[in-house]
């Protein structure tokens, strides 16, 4: 049976690489004898064919394998160095906290008695609080309002907060860091590398 | 084959002299894809380390029953198209004009050698003037001897869906190479009387 036009240059393709039967050959010269248009895509498409089988393989510079194993080299130190330099900030957010955490309690010995230092924190939130909805509503807080020792409780009780907040921010950026290492599979002992010549 | 699956299990413990072997065995097959994919020796060098790389950092989820070559072709086609879309730009040293060629053939007399450089300079052209998809499918084909099955492993889908890419690149070549020649059948005769 003839085929289509179409039909015929989806044969070309399989024809190219050997991959016709017998009949399915056949069919394609009968209309590419009958058809110019076809005729001449079956010409183009066996010329840009030999052309490409003939094209060289085009070969990588010399050394280009060291090169590769260089780049790994200076990749996976560029890795130990950026967790070298989490590992300081990680250290000194813990060393904040600690300071905090001792600042907070000689506050608390220091105002002598812990109920009223939980007191007079909730005062000074509920005080900020006011302030905000104060401003909120286009109204000026003079600051001479706030109570000195309220306001140092507060600053203490501020920077206790972050710094936990920041300790619980840098173990989640460890552990991200850790899972990520881990999917990537980089191992860091370069002391082993050496690239065969 | 065996020797393969020993150097790859070696870089997976943290190797680096077998991964270097890795890179020895197959540099040819990546650098090659890699350059006809991106038309220039400097571009195809820095993709054809970036594929290495990623096979190392990635070599854990590698399937041993796949052909090690396959999956390595498979990252550095992704790479490349990804590469492409992202290009903007297209710098061009005059260096990378004369890239390296690695003949099949032993005759290296100056006129083979010239006439080769001269074929792989127009396929090459042609190759730029189809789309990434269609030159993928052609590189794997024609450079990479790659059989349909292997294709359709590499590009990640079907046999069928291979046949047609394949077909509609060659159609697109062919245009090319008939737009090349009817453009210098309309230049010949000015440049004659000129």
């Amino acid at each position: 049976m003839m085929k289509t036009c179409r039909e015929s240059e989806e044969l070309m393709s399989l024809a190219l690489d050997g991959l016709l039967s017998g009949d399915e050959r056949r069919t394609l010269d009968q209309h590419l004898a009958t058809c110019e248009s076809c005729a001449a895509v079956w010409d183009a498409m066996s010329e840009v064919s030999e052309m490409m089988w003939a094209s060289p393989i085009v070969a990588p510079p010399a050394g280009f394998a060291r090169s590769v194993v260089s780049e790994l080299e200076a990749r996976q130190q560029k890795e130990r160095l950026r967790r070298q330099g989490i590992a300081t900030i990680v250290s000194l957010v813990a060393l904040l906290a600690t300071v905090g955490l001792l600042a907070s309690v000689w506050m608390g010995l220091w105002l002598g008695d812990a109920v009223g230092f939980r007191l007079a924190v909730a005062s000074f939130f509920d005080q900020i609080s006011d302030a905000v909805s104060l401003v909120a509503r286009g109204v000026r807080v003079p600051l001479g309002l706030l109570d000195p020792t309220q306001v140092r409780i507060g600053v203490v009780s501020l920077a206790l907060l972050v710094s936990a907040c920041t300790v619980l921010w840098a173990s989640v950026l460890v552990r991200v860091d850790r899972n990520a290492r881990r999917a990537m599979g980089v191992r860091l002992d370069l002391e082993t590398i050496s690239i065969p010549r | 084959m065996q020797d393969e699956i020993v150097l790859i299990k070696r870089t997976r413990a943290g190797d680096q002299q077998a991964f270097a072997r890795l890179v020895e065995q197959y540099q040819s097959q990546v650098y090659n894809l890699c350059y006809r994919m991106l038309g220039n020796s400097g571009e195809a060098e820095d993709a054809a380390q970036e594929t290495f790389l990623r096979a190392f950092s990635r070599l854990k989820t590698y399937d041993e029953s796949r052909k090690f070559s396959s999956w390595l072709l498979s990252i550095g086609s992704h790479y490349c198209i990804d590469r492409l879309r992202r290009r903007r730009f297209t710098w061009t040293d005059i260096d990378d004009l004369a890239p390296k060629l690695e003949s099949s053939r032993s005759d290296d007399r100056p006129e083979h050698v010239y006439l080769q450089a001269e074929l792989a300079d127009e396929v090459q052209r042609m190759l730029g003037n189809v789309s990434p998809l269609y030159r993928t499918v052609l590189i794997l084909r024609y450079w990479q001897h790659a059989s349909y099955e292997e294709m359709g492993e590499i590009l990640g889908i079907s046999e069928s869906a291979v046949k047609s890419r394949l077909h509609r690149a060659r159609k697109a070549m062919a245009d090319v190479m008939q737009e090349q020649s009817a453009a210098r059948g309309q230049l010949t005769p000015a440049v004659m009387q000129g």
